[in-house]
């Protein structure tokens, strides 16, 4: 029903898993991609065939369109899904694998060229009448222009990447002092990440959210929204936690958002699975931020209220299929929240982590969905993005995802690499959240409650690692005692987690 | 009752603890007036299920390769050192140390030897999960040599600088 026999995913890690996983369940065949750092890993395991196709810097491997193409074109693959992050919203790539006679699952290459630079989907959304934030932005802006034109645009200002989003690249400028400098490190990311050093400047919005839409379009005029997301609790400009329903929105200011997404989605004669980024401000406005021509992040939270597949819908409209279903049609249901599990460390400025994942265990039960690319015996690096795996959370209303999605994080044991699980605890259990106090500076303006659940937090893993610590001590007094001839009153010997041989086995490698 | 230093996640702990029973112990961290009485129980390898004050925490613990503990305390991550902070590791650099606040690659060195430098300037360029992330000069002085290469790949802490 699906058109392709076997396809070949471009990327890594927990969308390489997702993609696999929904290929499977319609009977096609995956190959994955992997570096040299990443063997063993699991998406490469969990596929029909795995190709390794270089080193570990990925313009020598998920970057490199080339050993891509080679790759899906030796193992009979007949399209490519690019994830998120790395290709997937380059219009000389999907040009590329069209060009190799290979399906491109995703929006045509002049798609995501006209959305891709947000300077001309600002252009286009102004043009329909659809609100924008003001600001300067033009094809190759020079830093003299940038600069003359700041003080129209005025400050604080924000920088952003012009072909790319996830924040990279992106700063606030209070002054014009600062903003030079701040224009040469946006530069520099925008290249790193997106290959293209264009920058724009536009007026910073005070509390924000951040609100999107997810759309389906066919490409034979049938174009749909799933309704929106609030992806307002964000990290340096990344987001942490995702819900839906957007919280507070009134139905016809929620009908209203969704329609100029679906609008925009019409008149650039979208195809596939895309989300229209909005801000929505205090006053109850919305403005247009940006279209992302590929599958997101957050999918999942959508999928959990719409019980609709998007991953398997991108296939069927890349085999020329035709959404089988209208608007009226798409009834979402209770709320969904996702949160991001990172190995990061929120208490240092959420600066990346590492280390070896020792042992692994991932939540289940009632209304919890884990998206991961986590394996037992992983060694996290420095070298990719720090997203280890996605908790999503379903309840007939807020409070019960919320209180799900707290009890999935509790149950979580992943060992040996640090992440930001104690901190998402905090986040959800704190009241800011619980009385959806949300905007995109929610851990700034939230900063005194969640230092209070930190410290906390702290106070538990003290008392916790004394207890341990004290534990051994105790068993030496044990076997003090039983070599004296007196009755052994208290553990055996090996409770002593510092010197329990039975741990060692723990360690990378080595069956226990 | 003795006194124990822990190191947890860059932290300094210090805590006095005696035991009260089975599986029972008295522990004070040093910044408390008040003693926790924690209650052990086993439940498997590397599995504790620990109580105080009316709440319990289902504990997980493995060793790591240093020899420290690596614990998760109802989901949340800590990792645990016996003894001080030492100086090499991220949290006791110390402020005069020009080093790697996180582990990344080496992207750009911004001063040559010779250079002189403020404390705070921007001096290298590191990438960590393709983020940009600026590494600033741990003191005033002139750039001695540089200790790193672009490209290299570096643990957190990693002192990439001397600044005489």
């Amino acid at each position: 029903m699906t058109g392709f026999n076997r396809i070949l995913i471009a990327n890594r890690g927990e969308i390489a898993v997702r993609i696999i996983r929904a290929a499977r369940e319609v009977g096609i065949e995956s190959v994955a991609v992997y570096s040299e750092e990443d063997r063993g890993a699991f998406h490469a395991r969990l596929a029909d065939e795995a190709v390794e196709i270089g080193p570990g810097d990925p313009a020598e491997s998920y970057l490199h369109m080339g050993k891509l193409i080679d790759a899906a074109q030796k193992t009979g693959a007949e399209a490519i899904h690019p994830g998120y992050g790395f290709l997937s919203e380059s219009a000389a790539f999907a040009a590329a694998v069209a060009g190799a006679s290979l399906v491109w699952i995703g929006p045509p290459a002049g798609v995501i060229e006209k959305l891709g630079s947000k300077r001309r989907a600002r252009l286009m959304a102004r043009d329909m009448g659809i609100p924008l934030v003001s600001g300067f932005s033009r094809e190759a802006a020079t830093d003299a222009e940038l600069l003359a034109a700041a003080p129209s645009v005025g400050f604080p200002l924000l920088v952003k990447a012009a072909n790319g989003g996830g924040g990279k690249g992106m700063q606030v400028v209070r002054s014009m002092e600062e903003l030079p400098a701040a224009l040469a490190r946006g530069r520099r990311e925008a290249q790193a990440a997106f290959g293209s050093d264009e920058v724009l400047i536009e007026k910073f919005v005070a509390h924000p959210r951040h609100v999107e839409v997810q759309i389906l379009a066919d490409g034979r005029g049938n174009v749909v929204h799933l309704g929106e997301r609030d992806c307002s609790i964000q990290r340096r400009h990344q987001k942490i936690v995702e819900e839906s329903p957007a919280p507070h929105l009134t139905d016809d200011e929620r009908a209203e958002i969704c329609r100029a997404a679906v609008r925009l989605a019409e008149e650039v004669g979208y195809v596939g699975a895309g989300t229209v980024e909005f801000l929505w401000t205090s006053e109850r406005t919305f403005h247009f931020l940006e279209v992302n021509t590929r599958l997101q992040v957050e999918h999942p939270v959508t999928e959990m209220r719409t019980g609709i597949d998007i991953v398997k819908w991108q296939f069927r409209i890349a085999a020329g299929e035709r959404l089988d279903f209208s608007q009226r049609e798409v009834r979402p249901r209770g709320a969904a929240i996702e949160v991001r599990v990172c190995a990061e460390n929120p208490d240092e400025n959420f600066s990346p982590c590492t280390g070896v994942v020792e042992e692994l265990e991932e939540p289940a039960g009632a209304g919890i969905r884990v998206d991961s690319g986590l394996w037992a015996g992983q060694t996290v690096g420095a070298r990719y993005d720090s997203l280890l795996a996605k908790i999503i959370a379903w309840g007939q209303d807020r409070r019960e995802a919320s209180a799900r999605l707290r009890r999935a994080l509790a149950d979580t044991v992943i060992l040996g690499c640090p992440t930001n699980i104690g901190f998402l605890g905090d986040v959800l259990a704190s009241s800011a959240f619980r009385e959806m106090s949300l905007s995109t500076d929610f851990l700034e303006r939230h900063a005194g409650e969640l230092a209070e659940a930190r410290e906390e937090r702290r106070r538990r893993g003290s008392l916790a690692a004394a207890a341990l610590a004290a534990a051994g001590e105790a068993d030496k007094l044990g076997r003090a005692a039983k070599a004296s001839g007196a009755p052994s009153g208290s553990a055996p010997p090996a409770a002593d987690p510092w010197n329990d041989p039975r741990l060692a086995a723990f360690r990378l490698g080595r069956a226990p | 009752m003795k006194r124990e230093v822990l190191e947890i996640d860059g932290r300094e702990v210090v805590f006095s603890a005696q035991p009260a029973g089975a599986d029972v112990f008295r522990i004070q961290l040093v910044e408390e007036e008040r003693l926790v009485e924690v209650h052990l129980a086993r439940l498997g390898e590397g599995a504790y299920r620990l109580s105080w004050e009316g709440q319990t925490l289902r504990v997980r613990v493995s060793r790591d390769a240093a020899g420290g503990m690596f614990l998760v305390v109802e989901g949340a991550s800590f990792r645990v050192r016996r003894g001080a902070p030492r100086s090499g590791s991220v949290a006791g650099a110390g402020p005069s140390r020009t080093a790697a606040p996180t582990p990344g690659i080496i992207r750009q060195v911004l001063v040559a030897p010779g250079d002189s430098v403020k404390r705070g300037q921007i001096v290298i360029l590191m990438e960590a999960m393709k983020m940009e992330c600026p590494v600033a000069a741990g003191k005033d002085g002139t750039v001695a040599r540089t200790l790193v290469e672009v490209g290299k790949t570096v643990d957190a802490g990693t002192e990439l600088m001397i600044i005489d």
